[in-house]
């Protein structure tokens, strides 16, 4: 019993260690890189296929109906009402059901101890921008300035410019359209919010059921293009 | 002779409930270290079961092997070759012998009775 008890005690020792390192490796391991089982990417991209298939027969369908639509009515299709117009260009202020995410550098963390500060640049509201109109956003604006096609989004020293203006941290992006859509788009697994998040900027989304979007307000002018007399 | 497998639940356990996060750049060199102290556990207990246990070689152990394979860890990095797999095979199969030992000798020392209940040391 005597050589028995002479190495539990600094085994044990050790043994505490290392469940210690153990459990706060899983741990950060699980935060890093929840394991997706490769059965389910198996799954999901089978999924992925069947929807492209039925969405090229879908597209396929539809080329044959514009034709036999054109043939029938004999000329290019009626012209969108002006309200739609309107609403598609930005040009009226709406309100419906969306998202607002706030985006918030001022307090964040560099990842490594010698790294800078993050802050938000254009190219991240342009990813977020492009996420949201991919989910199927119908009209979205940032810090009330409406996004349009004509929008541009870019740096200007320590202030970021959206359709001209000066816009400055935090960035609250509204967005309206299918809000579970739209969610889900933002916090997808190696997304753009997990990118964000990973430099520390702090992330808030939360679904709204009646958002209010402004108008465009700055001026669209055409001088080079017009429209084409007789259709694509 | 359980000590050190309450040891390694306790060590868990405190684990579970300690908020430290290791930094993302970090994990690689963290999970080597864990693996040498899990293969300097359970050494440590195969020579203690073998009665072949010595407190200068054990310690030095632990933590030679800790610091070098996570040396061996950074010196792959720096030269762009993959060097952790090398001390994950290592003590990995060192894993599996040592278990492998542990087992044979708990099974000599208490399946391996003779009928009338005397002990065959």
């Amino acid at each position: 019993m005597n050589r028995l008890r002479s190495w539990t005690l600094p085994i044990g020792l050790v043994a505490v260690v290392t469940g210690f390192m153990l459990s706060t490796q899983f741990r950060t391991q699980a935060q890093l890189q929840p394991p997706t089982p490769s059965r389910r990417i198996t799954q999901m991209a089978q999924v992925l296929q069947a929807s492209e298939r039925r969405r090229m027969a879908l597209e396929g369908e539809i080329t044959i109906l514009k034709q036999q639509l054109k043939d029938i009515q004999g000329e290019a299709p009626p012209a969108i009402e002006t309200m739609e117009g309107q609403m598609a260009s930005g040009l009226l202020p709406v309100t419906g059901p969306g998202i607002r995410l706030v985006l918030d550098d001022s307090s964040s963390k560099p990842p490594k101890p010698d790294g800078v500060q993050a802050a938000v640049r254009a190219e991240d509201l342009l990813k977020v921008v492009n996420e949201l109109w991919a989910a199927g956003a119908e009209a979205i604006a940032i810090n009330d300035q409406r996004i349009i096609a004509q929008t541009d989004i870019s740096d200007a020293g320590s202030a970021l410019l959206i359709n001209r203006q000066r816009v400055a941290s935090p960035f609250q992006i509204q967005a309206i359209g299918p809000s579970a859509s739209l969610q889900k788009a933002l916090t997808l697994k190696g997304g753009v919010l997990e990118y964000l998040q990973f430099f520390g900027i702090h992330a808030t989304i939360s679904k709204l059921p009646a958002i209010e979007i402004p108008a465009y307000t700055g001026r669209v002018e055409f001088h080079h293009a017009r429209p084409m007399e007789n259709g694509p | 002779m359980w000590v050190p497998a309450a040891g390694l639940m306790l060590g868990i356990l405190i684990g579970l409930f300690v908020p430290l996060s290791i930094p993302a750049w970090l994990t690689k060199y963290t999970s080597v270290a864990t693996l040498a102290a899990l293969d300097t556990a359970i050494g440590g207990v195969r020579a203690g079961l073998e009665n072949k246990f010595s407190l200068a070689v054990f310690t030095t152990g632990f933590t030679f092997n800790t610091v070098i394979a996570t040396l061996l860890v950074y010196l792959g990095d720096s030269l762009g070759i993959d060097l952790y797999l090398a001390a994950i095979l290592v003590f990995g199969v060192r894993v599996f012998n040592n278990t492998t030992t542990i087992r044979r000798v708990l099974l000599d020392r208490f399946w391996a009775k003779s009928p009338i209940g005397m002990r065959r040391e």
